[in-house]
């Protein structure tokens, strides 16, 4: 089943077109890859997926559903999570605050409901801070728990993101960049990980810079230079592909 | 003496009032609010004329932190797509606006001239007890309920929410949460406790005038919780309590430096909190009791 779907999407800033004709598919629990040379449109295609940054022009669908026009929050709640290519923690709220400032449909922010069902608000939050523990035990994050998010090293906060993600139940999660700033074997980690999530049927779509990594981890890519697709495939085969070498070659053909 | 300090708590706690709405804004949500004595205004005049009007105390206090509440509701939908620089602009525009409304609407406020004869809190309950006392009795009790809410509200799943709005808005956005309407009813909250504060500020001095309600009374409350400790409630006591024993405590300030003329005293006294802020930022720069982002230090 197609799960995301872009159609010929669009964005200019000004007169600069940073992404033309760039259409995807995602199917449910799959692993994909989005590489390119820098300045190649991959994030301003995540922001345009992600509703960050209004499409100029063509379609994007998720989950059977037109989103092309619905705010960031809105597709989020569709299930269509991401990350940021710098951490985007809440630096002054614990591991496990953060963790469960995500989770969805929550009794307790609503004012009347803080006041007149606090009974039912208390389970919640139980059941809340239960399921954060579980996210933090998979991912390694019981022992800083109670720390600041703020403090953590840069590892951590990519592990925390997707932590964050993970609490609002995601169909799927868009990754702008996992590993930069990651030490080899935090990279082996989230590549698990990452890997553990796709078994159980949410899909990724990943931009990253370290072919070796993602190749590993995806089982096809999209090529992207100049904000255009430039092919798509296996990794070993697009990796092989003239076009594509020549854009990460800086070549001009 | 006795009455002296009985009008210092007063008011230190239509301060505290003040601060805490204030603090839910800027402390706990990070929206750059300078207009807050705005919000005070709609209070004290709300109250002023269902009060004078015939109301009854308690629907002229209702009526104050409703109508501040319902004042709020623009600002917090322009705070969805103002940066925080530009909200501080517009939100200055709003106070000075509802006070150039007052000068101007005649009718309604009589202008200049302001309301006189606003009955104070004993009077309009018939209790005969000293007037003061019954205030400072009432405000005591408001501030506990006040402090109750804001705890409540900040020691919540809302509470975390808006944190994560002061410290971050898009990863919010990104996990499917709207941080519109977060900010619109903590503007809501904040102001209707600024609605409040006026309302009694009002009922103590009997009397309401456009001039009582100039933006210097915002940044005394900017004062207030930037001396105590943004994002604390105890930041915003702390701060306040120190803010009300500058303000008054430097006036004794005269018996101790000599060769000052009266006049001359007002200024040394400003001298005097402002030297005392910037010594402040200096060597403590998260306030008093030490503001939001030194959460968790000394756990460390």
């Amino acid at each position: 089943m197609t799960l995301l779907e872009t159609q010929n999407v669009s964005v200019a800033f000004g007169g600069f077109v940073a992404v033309e004709g760039f259409s995807v598919r995602v199917e449910a629990g799959e692993r994909v890859g989005l590489i390119g040379p820098n300045g190649a449109g991959k994030s301003t295609a995540f922001a345009a997926v992600s509703g960050f940054e209004p499409a100029g022009g063509g379609k994007v669908r998720f989950d059977g559903v037109d989103i092309t026009e619905e705010t960031p929050a809105k597709r989020a709640r569709h299930g269509l999570g991401r990350t940021f290519q710098v951490p985007r923690e809440f630096a002054h709220l614990t591991v496990r605050e953060n963790l469960m400032a995500a989770a969805p449909d929550q009794l307790g922010e609503g004012i009347l409901q803080l006041l007149l069902q606090p009974g039912a608000v208390r389970r919640q939050e139980a059941a809340l801070a239960s399921e954060a523990d579980r996210i933090m035990a998979f991912l390694n994050l019981s022992a800083v728990a109670d720390e600041l998010a703020g403090k953590l090293s840069g590892g951590q906060k990519k592990l925390l993101e997707l932590g964050r993600v993970l609490m609002t139940k995601p169909k799927l999660v868009l990754f702008d960049e996992p590993f930069a700033g990651v030490n080899p074997v935090l990279i082996g980690e989230i590549s698990d990980r990452i890997r553990a999530l796709s078994e159980q049927d949410v899909a990724v779509l990943i931009v990253e810079h370290n072919l070796n990594a993602l190749s590993a981890l995806t089982t096809r890519m999209y090529a992207m230079d100049r904000g255009r697709i430039l092919g798509e495939g296996a990794p070993d085969d697009l990796l092989a592909n003239p076009e594509v070498r020549d854009a990460y070659m800086g070549g001009v053909s | 003496m006795d009455a002296y300090l009985i009008a210092l708590g007063i008011i230190a706690l239509v301060y505290l009032l003040l601060a805490l709405g204030l603090n839910l804004h800027y402390g706990f949500t990070g929206l750059i609010n300078f207009g807050h004595v705005g919000f005070f205004a709609v209070g004290a005049y709300a109250s002023s004329l269902v009060v004078t009007g015939g109301g009854h105390l308690f629907l002229g206090l209702a009526a104050a932190m409703a109508l501040a509440a319902l004042a709020a509701v623009p600002l917090g939908l322009l705070s969805l797509r103002l940066r925080a620089d530009y909200l501080a602009i517009v939100t200055l525009g709003f106070s000075e606006t509802v006070r150039l409304a007052i000068v101007n609407e005649k009718w309604l406020t009589n202008g200049v001239q302001g309301i006189p004869g606003i009955p104070s809190v004993a009077v309009a309950l018939g209790i005969d007890l000293d007037p003061s006392a019954v205030l400072l009795v009432t405000l005591i009790i408001c501030n506990l309920l006040a402090v109750a809410v804001v705890l409540r509200l900040t020691n919540s799943p809302f509470g975390r929410i808006i944190q994560a709005i002061r410290d971050d808005e898009d990863a919010v956005n990104a996990l499917g949460k709207d941080p519109g309407g977060f900010k619109v009813r903590v503007f809501m909250v904040g102001a209707a406790l600024a609605g409040l504060a006026g309302a009694l500020y009002a009922h103590y001095v009997t009397y309401v005038t456009p001039d009582q309600f100039v933006p210097l009374l915002t940044f005394y409350i900017w004062v207030a919780i930037i001396l105590g400790g943004a994002g604390r409630i105890s930041g915003a006591v702390i701060g306040t309590l120190a803010l009300v024993l500058f303000l008054e405590g430097s006036r004794f300030l005269r018996d101790i430096v000599p060769g000052v003329s009266e006049v001359e005293m007002s200024s040394v006294r400003l001298f005097a909190v402002g030297l005392a802020l910037v010594l402040l930022i200096l060597y403590r720069p998260g306030g008093i009791v030490g503001d939001w982002t030194q959460r968790g230090v000394r756990k460390a």
